[in-house]
């Protein structure tokens, strides 16, 4: 659908474009950035994938990605819930700020990917 | 048809009745002074939560809960997203 040229620029930018957003999840505390913004950039490099080489390639891992996003809530809260269980209150510190930036960042990457998919299908439907 | 929009009228009415209250009661209840102390209890207190970068200090660690509703935020417009317009036909 798209061109050879298209293909190949976005073959090359992927693996940097993850590794720029996976730096800024693993390093959120210490540097500028954070899980959002890396989450958010992950997910760009997806979308550039999705964009360059078609639906096809991960619309059978669509089930898995919604199952990650819920997971992602669900461990969010069992990181305030674990403050509780070691005798201080909801959502105190933990010195496990990294642990947070990397569950916010995987599940808002797989937010952004399953906006990104749900809308191009709405375009779809749109035009037959 | 013409009770629906006088219904509409005064629904909006009192929304921003009490919308301009809310907002002239939080303009004029703003005490610098306040947000001065807790914004330098916030950059004292950053080694306390093992993090370098302020921001992050305050978003995850001091205001837990404001990270909680974001990432709530997100899960249920996708849930309402993909109930709408995500199945097939």
């Amino acid at each position: 659908m798209t061109s050879r040229i298209v293909k190949t620029i976005s073959r090359m930018i992927i693996p940097f474009i993850f590794l720029f957003g996976v730096y800024m999840i693993l390093f959120g505390h210490i540097s500028p950035g954070g899980g959002f913004q890396g989450g958010v950039i992950v997910a760009m490099g997806v979308i550039l994938a999705i964009v360059a080489y078609g639906e096809d390639i991960i619309e059978r891992y669509k089930s898995e990605i919604s199952l990650i996003e819920i997971l992602g809530v669900a461990f969010f809260i069992v990181m305030g819930l674990f403050g509780i269980f070691i005798g201080k209150s909801f959502f105190s510190s933990l010195d496990a700020i990294w642990i947070l930036n990397i569950i916010i960042g995987i599940k808002v990457c797989s937010g952004i990917v399953l906006f990104y998919m749900l809308f191009i299908r709405w375009e779809y439907i749109d035009n037959d | 048809m013409n009770k629906n929009i006088l219904f509409n009228l005064v629904v909006l009415v009192t929304l921003g009745f009490f919308g301009s209250i809310v907002i002239l009661s939080t303009q004029l209840t703003y005490s610098p002074t306040l947000t001065s102390i807790i914004s330098t209890y916030y950059v004292e207190h950053i080694s306390l939560t093992g993090a370098l970068n302020a921001v992050v200090a305050i978003l995850l660690d001091f205001r837990g809960y404001d990270t909680l509703g974001e990432i709530l935020v997100i899960f249920v417009t996708i849930s309402g997203i993909s109930l709408l317009i995500g199945r097939k036909q």
